[in-house]
């Protein structure tokens, strides 16, 4: 099969469902002229022009207010934020207009839109520009969270996202843009809600998803080594989250441990233990264990922003101390 | 008039004491005289009685609860007696209770609890397959039982049984599993096992003493933590043997009987001033060097074992070892030790001749070192001087913990032991 990247991959997605559907527009800061600032919206304005792929003013507040109100009125737009870091700017737009609108008004209308959010570390970004906040909007019903971790995924979420009728917020990894995979060409869709067993082991169930794969990956990799098999489950949807696909695995290795880059303090890691300890309690043959970052802002410092990430020797360690 | 009841000071070192056993209840009659708690420290247990009579009207520290030494642990009062003046203080008592440091707490759960610690998984498993935790060893991280050491353990048998039986040997605690043969168990199976049951289970259980418990513990202790090594050597006992007969009547006027074991004392007094190794303990990578020679004596009692210890044996004559050793003996057996002399130890002798032994493996008293066992004289036909003789023998068992004492030095001080045992002059 043909390798592109994830970038690419999410740029194919737009124009292919764009032809299909008329509604759909997408708009945010430099996309259009520029292209967005990791390519992701190259080329899209030569076929769909500037009315379809709009640049925007630097305001997130009014790019989220116009795409709901467009969507209310019939359209199915796709906002672009840039950075995740920003969305905080239009956080009421976010969780207590885009979220709530179709429950306030009794289910007459629905939001369809996407909010297209680049997350995750860099280098030097520092603290501001690098965070991944996926977790923020696991606790606020009425929106849908993905996270694809490779250029396949990324095409096939980015389609189902715009298909669905709910709000869905596509967080992509920046570094993930440059990363080439097999994509299928044309219609390739990847459900939403159904998680993906990337790997099947028997020892111990790793769950991650977005960059943090790669991580879960490689520990796999040292553990494996080690004699130990170790099942990957690559989440790809936070919310609605693939519960049944977690409890079989956990009941079948009996042991958890969940990576994400976010900061591990109340993260994604947070809910998937405790849902777990909740219902497979009796299936646990070693306590859960998550890796995320430490409680602290993404330094800017190179050696400290180093120290920060994710280390799968380490984690592969801390693993195998509980074995 | 209020009694408070205080947590007593049962020796120097002790500065907690914890209640094992209450022998009254809140609201029972109290006489003076009367038994009213059992108090463990790490050396002892001590029954404490009641020396006002009156209600127990409070308990403040409950069974299995430590307590600081003079603090409160409980109220003797009249009935209707008004407390609020005492139990004043209990508000503050609770309060200190609190504060105690972490480690307390968590040393407490450590070791008092028969909670089992294992996985939620291997607990899953164990329960499927009706085995009991308790007897299982884990391998699991932190010593957690984990699902593999429960795996490890024989598959069930799926065992056939008429319902009957199988009520049956659940009200006697009759475990199927174990009978079954792999034809169906009928009531009358059951029926026969209980009966033979009957006959050959007459087995009593009691709780164990406080003394057997601590003993037990150390015992574990020692066994499970030091690489131990026993050395055996014999000694002709002629020369002492001679020294003792002509030394008996001189002590004898004195009312003071003199044993084979004051006398090898005063060798070890004499040579672990000079082994400064065997005279010394090792915990967590220290080495501590006793100034002072205190000797224990094991000592059997009708209770269990005792090792009281004579101090500063190094400066004394031997006429006052054996007085102060058949001190300690005595006091051992009218159960009237002090805590202090229970504690502070450097070094122990164990004595079994008196049994016959000819040869045993003494466990060391920790933290001390080495444990010297001595053994029953024989007349033994030896060859002196290519000559076959008889000679009164004595096999000397030397225990030491390799950690810290190795088996030169060791056998060096084995050695010289019965050097001077052979020529006790060298004493002098």
């Amino acid at each position: 099969m043909r390798q592109i990247t994830f970038s690419q991959a999410t740029l194919e997605a737009m124009a292919e469902e764009m032809r299909k559907d008329e509604n759909i527009f997408v708009m945010g800061e430099d996309i259009a002229r520029q292209g967005g600032i990791f390519g992701q919206f190259k080329g899209l304005p030569a076929e769909f022009g500037f009315d379809k792929v709009m640049d925007t003013p630097i305001s997130e507040t009014a790019i989220i207010g116009a795409c709901i109100g467009a969507a209310l009125a019939g359209m199915r737009p796709v906002a672009d934020m840039h950075y995740a870091d920003f969305m905080g700017v239009a956080m009421d737009e976010l969780f207590n207009q885009m979220a709530k609108i179709r429950y306030m008004f009794g289910g007459q209308t629905t939001v369809p839109m996407v909010v297209r959010a680049p997350d995750g570390m860099s280098s030097c970004a520092a603290a501001q520009h690098s965070q991944s906040i996926e977790s923020w909007f696991m606790n606020i019903p009425g929106v849908i969270v993905v996270t694809p971790s490779n250029a396949a995924d990324a095409k096939g979420l980015l389609k189902s996202a715009l298909r669905d009728d709910n709000p869905v917020i596509y967080f992509e990894n920046k570094i993930l843009y440059k990363e080439k995979g097999e994509v299928p060409e044309g219609e390739y869709l990847v459900p939403i809600g159904k998680a993906n067993v990337a790997r099947e082991g028997t020892d111990i169930t790793i769950i991650s998803y977005s960059i943090a794969m790669k991580k879960a990956f490689e520990t796999a990799d040292i553990l494996e080594k080690q004699g130990i098999h170790a099942e990957v489950i690559d989440l790809r949807t936070l919310v609605p989250y693939d519960k049944e696909a977690i409890l079989q695995s956990v009941k079948k290795t009996h042991r958890l441990a969940i990576i994400h880059e976010a900061v591990k303090q109340g993260g994604v890691g947070s809910e998937i233990a405790a849902f777990v300890a909740e219902n497979a309690l009796e299936y646990l043959d070693a306590p859960i264990m998550r890796f995320g970052a430490p409680f602290t802002p993404v330094p800017f410092s190179p050696p400290l922003e180093k120290a920060y990430r994710l280390d799968s020797e380490k984690i592969a360690k801390e693993i195998q101390a509980k074995f | 008039m209020v009694r408070e009841i205080l947590m007593p000071k049962l020796g120097l070192t002790m500065v907690e004491g914890t209640i094992t056993q209450w022998f009254v209840k809140e609201g029972d009659k109290v006489n003076v005289g009367d038994r009213l708690f059992e108090v463990e420290t790490d050396k002892l247990t001590n029954e404490i009685t009641a020396d006002t009579a009156g209600m127990m009207r409070k308990i403040l520290i409950n069974e299995g609860g430590t307590a600081e030494v003079k603090s409160l642990i409980g109220i003797i009062a009249g009935e209707n007696e008004d407390i609020s003046s005492v139990t004043g203080k209990e508000e503050s008592i609770v309060e200190a209770v609190k504060e105690e440091p972490k480690e307390a707490i968590t040393f407490e759960a450590e070791e008092r609890s028969d909670y089992v610690r294992a996985t939620p998984y291997a607990k899953k498993l164990a329960a499927e397959k009706r085995i009991d935790l308790s007897k299982v060893a884990a391998t699991g991280y932190n010593g957690v039982i984990v699902a593999k050491d429960v795996d490890a353990l024989p598959e069930e048998i799926k065992v056939k049984a008429t319902p009957t039986a199988r009520k049956i040997a659940e009200e006697k605690g009759i475990n199927l599993q174990e009978i079954y043969s792999g034809s169906r168990i009928r009531t009358s199976d059951v029926l026969a096992i209980e009966e033979t049951r009957a006959k050959t289970d007459d087995a009593e259980t009691e709780k164990a003493s406080g003394i057997r418990r601590i003993t037990a513990q150390r015992m574990k202790t020692s066994w499970a933590g030091t690489p131990m090594v026993t050395f055996n050597l014999e000694a002709d006992m002629s020369e002492l043997m001679e020294l003792r007969e002509k030394l008996k009547p001189v002590y004898a006027k004195e009312g003071l009987r003199l044993t084979y074991n004051h006398i090898i004392m005063k060798i070890l007094s004499k040579l672990l001033v000079e082994y400064r190794y065997l005279n010394a303990s090792f915990e967590n990578d220290i080495i501590t060097y006793h100034k002072h020679v205190n000797l224990g004596v094991a000592v059997d009692v009708e209770r269990g074992l005792m090792v009281p210890n004579v101090k500063g044996t190094e400066n004394m004559s031997l006429r006052e070892i054996a007085e102060e050793t058949e001190k300690l003996i005595e006091a051992a057996k009218s159960n009237k030790l002090s805590p202090d002399s229970l504690s502070g130890g450097t070094f122990t002798i164990t004595n079994l001749g008196m049994f016959g032994m000819e040869s045993f493996t003494p466990i060391i008293n920790k933290p001390e070192v080495a444990i010297l066992g001595i053994n029953k004289i024989i007349d033994k036909p030896v060859a002196l001087n290519k000559q076959v003789v008889i000679r009164p023998m004595m096999n000397l068992s030397l225990t030491t913990d390799h950690s810290l004492v190795d088996g030169a030095l060791s056998a060096k001080f084995l050695s010289e032991i019965k050097e001077m045992i052979e020529n006790p002059y060298l004493l002098i």
